[in-house]
């Protein structure tokens, strides 16, 4: 049903621009500290302490699964919902969330102490813990998600396979919504490990279901945020209403999550905490207003109908993930720790590394798989863009990289 | 010794540290800058009990004292490093020692960060670092002897033993001395731990946290988790169900829309 | 056709491409660590030892076990934790001999018990006891051209030091002794021994004082600063018993400020005093707040009586650091002044000594006539027994009864029968290290545990250089240097000027620790 108008075209293509070219230097630069992290320990290369036995790259880890929750949400609401103007995001949604769990993956078997025994957490069957929870839920879904992109180069290379996997699809669509249930709220779990550590503000018996509530927010937020900048990058026709009404599911989650947060503060008796004045406080409050209070404000407002409106709702949104998550794996715990913790910059240059890494693998999947579609917009391109769901007719059209419209 | 345990009265105390080394000597374990026992005396990947100095105001006479206290793996009854950790690494022995395996563990540090008396130590500046802490000398527990520290004290401040007999020997104590705070740190705290204490200090000024919930954090995932079959397999039904319904409605959506002759290529 | 032979031979040969040796790394990789072959090291247990008496199966405990508490910031004695083995003989030091640890209530109350008189560190068989070494701070006050660093060697230094560089026990090294001080770069060696007559000119004077008086009987010598921090903490109601004199290190360091300066023109306050002693104590003791005699003198609240105490062992590793070969120095004698000491100086280092050395210069006071020579051969105070006791006809007086133990808990018995009424003694001394200053805690170790034979070796040193100077040598008032300082400047025993720089007072340390009724439990 998808009809993104391709003919196979066996002969995949990239074309290297300046930033891409930065992109790979940082890759390459982050992948060179990876490589000494494993070589030389934890010690060597963080700031880790035994007062802050996880620090950034744990932080990596939350964020980059919360944001990589836009492949269920959006996979819920277009194939197990059937919601059809949503359809057509199905597959970008799906590329990011696996980019997004890919590093999640890599990060933490940088994060993990002893790589050597990695193989162990495969047949430890710790269930009790809500970290093996995690582990073995996104290797699930990572293998899942890995099927969905066979099929998806299926599609374009080798129709046969598509078919096959085809067959499965509606299972494996099936079990892939249903798993990052267990991910996305086994990360805030991780954290009900700490009623003597975590800040009043955030530990929460409900916890776990504010990560899934958020991760769901923000994972659509974060596809609105990619459909805006990778069409006006590639200069596609945006579907304003279907990014509109896609921010809209995303208020409601929002005004879902607040209302219940309010609940929650109130039942437990920790306004008190909140307006005290002191760091926690503020920075929930900062948490709250930039990543969830503004973006309902916007999305439920008549500025949402400017695409730059819907930009700005899309990156608070994001913001809310990043700024939640910061709270309560740094802010929410340094009270306890007593000490304060700084990352190394082999910390923070490792995931910017890996990162860049992954988004070189993502340009390179969404021009040559069959990912995003829609039509380009109608004026004289001067400069070239790489076409992408397009149909190449010729090779020299291709390193001209001038799209041919339909 | 099936249901081990360790009572430490904190009145017996002397400060002496003999304890400290006998640690040292049985785990061979190497001295981090100093003794691991002193005002600043700290926990370490090396140090895996120490003897902590605390001025004090006793709670009957309110007099300035000086109290050492002596700081290792509590041993819960209900360890949450066990329940949390990634791999099984930390198991819980049949005598009740908790221990560690480095075979088997990953390196998350989950225990260290899961566990309300901050036990677990890294050893930060290995390759292939390993979880550092108190195993109750499992290994001499299973040859029929006391844990080292509790077998050198030469004030009888620790006693070793069975940890039912030992609670309500501290009890009996507490009742007929009434110099001693009435509690002993450890009955309840965390669902309970293998080392209890007695004390004529409020424990708070002997570097215990006394916020720990009764309630064991193993038992408080357990409240998360038990949902988890439920909502992955309620969620699999609803949404198979819901799928199945809406796919229908969609189709015949876009049939209708074919017979009102639309031609619409999405 | 060459090239065809170079292939034919290639061939030949196994070849291993780059893929297959990756392939090969990889899986022996994979297996080693799937077989946790060299990565994982065991952890706990095994690697390590405890002495056999902490062995035992069952839940027995050993009789000997432990180790003393002691203050990690205790002035006098340190403790290196890398090296104790919990073999527990500090305790049977502590407990037993010195019957402090065991001896009070608990739990303690604000302070850790200790009473430094070093015992453990003799004991220590691993050397993890020691006493806080000060020598690097002597090192540079020698090197401070502006300082005028004068030291006092205490009567056992010389019959201890030797054994440290290889002599037999006993030796006698005075000249030695004085030659490597001057070679270390002292600028004055002085003599305790000088300070020991001024001790018993005082201390014998108080005791004519008090049998001639009313003042209260029996009198407990303070020359020993451990067994003075033992009574102020077990028997602070028994400290006007204690003689008010200093002890001979306090009286030579408050008179090398003040009479000694002015007598050389020297600025006091460039003048830093060490003390080289037999004894761990004595470094508390020189820390005591009210011991800054001198610098009420002057007016100088900063200064010091005693500025620093070496032990016979730092002496002895002093003179090793600097490469002093010991064994070929000549013998030299001490600077004038306060360099002069008298037989019953020498014998202050051994147990009885004092009382032996107070008796004869009290028989000189009260009768008014020198000591027959019985008396200076007082043999009922001699010897190692633990308590001794004797008396004394003096003309003009009667019979004076006097007691002399060693080791504190020796002294515990005398002291419990004195508060109990039983002992009618008029004066008693005691030394907190079995045997005297002799087997001092600041002594070579030249047996350990410390035994008999030792010790009489340097009892019998000490005794034999007291039997062998001239008649008129052996007795403190006959010390001319003595005489001198009486005349110019003290005036007279138990003098105003005498009691100011000589005297002491004493506090109760009852409130540190509530003592064990009845004794070890």
């Amino acid at each position: 049903m998808f009809d993104y108008n391709l003919r196979i075209n066996k002969k995949a293509c990239f074309r290297f621009t300046l930033t891409r070219w930065i992109l790979l230097l940082l890759a390459v630069f982050g992948i060179f500290i990876m490589v000494y992290r494993l070589l030389n320990g934890l010690g060597d290369t963080t700031h880790l302490s035994n007062e802050w036995p996880w620090g950034f790259w744990i932080y990596a880890d939350l964020v980059l699964s919360a944001l990589g929750a836009c492949g269920f949400a959006v996979g819920i609401l277009g194939h197990v919902l059937h919601i059809k103007q949503f359809k057509p995001l199905g597959r970008r949604a799906l590329l990011m969330s696996f980019f997004c769990y890919v590093l999640v993956f890599l990060v933490l078997f940088i994060e993990i102490g002893r790589w050597d025994n990695f193989y162990w957490f495969f047949v430890s069957f710790a269930w009790t813990s809500p970290l093996y929870e995690v582990a073995i839920c996104i290797t699930l879904y990572l293998i899942l998600q890995f099927l969905e992109l066979v099929e998806v180069w299926g599609d374009r290379y080798k129709p046969w396979v598509k078919i096959i996997v085809g067959f499965f699809m509606p299972v494996i669509v099936l079990i892939a919504s249903i798993l990052p249930f267990g991910q996305e709220a086994a990360y805030g779990a991780i954290y009900l490990a700490m009623p003597t550590k975590l800040n009043v503000i955030w530990y929460s018996q409900y916890l776990p279901w504010a990560c899934l509530i958020t991760s769901f927010s923000g994972g659509l937020c974060f596809v609105a945020l990619e459909y805006r900048l990778v069409n006006r990058h590639y200069r596609k026709v945006s579907d304003d209403r279907m990014i509109v009404n896609l921010l809209r599911i995303a208020g409601a989650v929002i005004i879902l999550y607040l209302v219940l947060k309010i609940i929650d503060l109130s039942v437990r008796g920790a306004w008190g905490e909140v307006f005290s004045g002191g760091m926690e406080g503020n920075m929930f409050l900062l948490e709250t207003i930039v990543g969830f209070v503004v973006p309902a404000v916007i999305i439920f407002s008549p500025w949402i109908k400017k695409g730059s409106m819907q930009l700005i709702a899309a990156l608070c949104g994001v913001a809310g993930i990043l700024l939640n998550r910061f709270n309560f794996v740094f802010t929410g715990m340094a009270d306890y720790a007593g000490v304060p913790y700084s990352p190394s910059w082999m910390e923070i240059w490792l995931v910017i590394g890996l990162t860049c890494l992954i988004i070189l693998c993502y340009l390179f999947a969404i021009e040559n798989l069959p990912i995003i579609r829609g039509k380009n917009e109608k004026h004289n391109d001067t400069v070239s863009r790489p076409p992408i769901g397009q149909i190449r007719t010729s090779k020299k059209d291709s390193q001209q990289g001038q799209g041919i419209s339909q | 010794m099936q249901n081990s345990g360790v009572l430490f009265d904190v009145t017996k105390c002397v400060g002496c540290g003999s304890c400290t080394v006998a640690c040292k000597l049985w785990n061979d374990l190497e001295y981090e800058g100093g003794n691991a026992h002193g005002y600043d005396a700290k926990l370490g990947a090396q140090t895996w009990t120490t003897i902590q100095y605390h001025d004090a105001t006793t709670v009957t006479d309110k007099e300035d004292v000086l109290r050492f206290a002596k700081h290792q793996c509590m041993h819960c009854l209900d360890p949450s490093c066990v329940a949390v950790c990634f791999a099984k690494a930390i198991v819980v022995e049949s005598t009740g020692a908790v221990v560690y395996d480095p075979k088997k563990c990953v390196g998350c540090r989950y225990c260290m960060i899961a566990c309300p008396y901050d036990i677990p130590k890294y050893e930060w500046d290995k390759v292939f670092p390993s979880i550092m802490k108190c195993q109750l000398c499992a290994d001499k527990l299973a040859g029929n002897e006391k844990p080292a520290c509790t077998s050198v004290c030469p004030t009888g401040a620790m006693t070793f033993g069975d940890r039912d007999e030992l609670l309500a020997q501290a009890k009996e104590t507490i009742a007929n001395d009434s110099r001693y705070v009435n509690e002993v740190y450890g009955e309840t705290q965390g669902g309970g731990t293998r080392w209890l204490y007695i004390s004529d200090v409020p424990f708070e000024q002997l570097g215990f946290p006394t916020n720990v919930p009764t309630k064991s954090i193993p038992s408080t995932l357990h409240d998360y988790s038990k949902w988890k079959p439920g909502i992955f397999a309620g969620g699999a039904v609803l949404f198979g169900a819901l799928g199945l319904y809406t796919k229908r409605r969609l189709r015949l959506e876009e049939e209708k829309m074919k017979e009102k002759g639309g031609n619409e290529n999405v | 056709m060459k090239e065809h032979q170079h292939n034919d031979k290639e061939k030949n040969v196994p070849k291993i491409t780059r893929r297959q040796f990756l392939g090969v790394a990889a899986v022996a990789g994979t297996m080693a660590t799937l077989s946790g072959c060299g990565v994982v090291e065991e952890i706990g247990g095994d690697g390590g030892w405890l002495p056999t008496q902490y062995r035992s199966e069952g839940n027995w405990t050993a009789q000997v076990k432990g180790r003393v508490p002691l203050d990690p910031d205790n002035i006098a004695v340190v403790r290196d934790d890398t090296k104790c083995i919990l073999c527990g003989q500090c305790l049977e030091a502590c407990d037993r001999v010195q019957s402090v640890f065991d001896y009070y209530e608990l739990p303690i109350k604000d302070e850790f018990i200790c009473i430094h008189c070093g015992q453990c560190a003799l004991y220590c068989p691993s050397g993890a006891i020691t006493e806080r070494s000060q020598i690097d701070q002597v090192r540079d006050a020698i090197n401070d051209p502006n300082k005028f660093v004068v030291v006092q060697t205490a009567p056992s230094i010389r019959v201890g030091l030797g054994e440290e560089f290889g002599d037999d026990a006993g030796t006698w090294v005075e000249g030695q002794m004085v030659a490597a001080l001057r070679r270390l770069g002292f600028d004055a060696v002085l003599d305790t021994n000088f300070g020991a007559d001024l001790t018993i000119m005082e201390e014998g004077t108080e005791l004519v004082q008090r049998l001639t008086g009313d003042g209260i009987l029996p009198q407990f010598t303070s020359c020993c600063p451990g067994w003075v921090k033992f009574l102020e903490y077990y028997y602070p109601d028994l400290m006007d018993h204690l003689s008010t004199a200093k002890s001979p290190m306090q009286m030579q360091g408050a008179m090398t400020k003040t009479y000694y300066a002015a007598r050389k023109k020297i600025d006091p306050n460039k003048i830093v005093s060490v003390a080289i002693m037999p004894c761990t104590a004595k470094k508390f003791e020189a820390n005591r707040p009210e011991f800054n005699a001198a610098g009420e003198y002057h007016n100088l609240p900063d200064m010091r009586d005693i500025d620093f105490v070496l032990s016979t062992r730092e002496l002895a590793n002093f003179i090793k650091e600097e490469n002093i070969d010991f064994a070929s120095l000549p013998e030299e004698s001490f600077d004038p002044i306060m360099g002069e000491g008298s037989g019953a100086g020498v014998i202050f280092g051994n147990t009885g000594g004092v009382m032996e050395a107070a008796i004869r210069t009290a028989y000189y006071v009260v009768a008014g006539e020198e000591p027959p020579s019985g008396l200076l051969n007082l043999q009922p105070v001699r010897g190692l027994d633990s308590i001794k006791e004797a008396s004394v006809n003096v003309p003009g007086f009667g019979e004076v009864r006097v007691a002399v133990a060693s080791s504190l808990s020796a002294a515990r018995t005398l002291c419990d029968r004195v508060r109990a009424g039983e002992a009618d003694y008029h004066f008693i001394e005691i030394m907190s290290c079995p045997g005297g200053c002799i087997a001092g805690g600041g002594q070579p170790k030249t047996t350990v545990p410390p035994d008999n034979s030792m010790r009489e070796k340097r009892i019998d040193s000490l005794y034999h250089r007291d039997s062998t100077m001239a008649e008129n040598k052996r007795t403190s008032h006959e010390n001319t240097e003595i005489q001198t300082a009486y005349n110019d400047f003290l005036g007279e025993p138990c003098s105003e000027i005498a009691h100011e720089l000589l005297h002491t007072h004493y506090s109760s340390r009852g409130d540190a620790l509530t003592p064990k009724e009845g004794g070890e439990s």
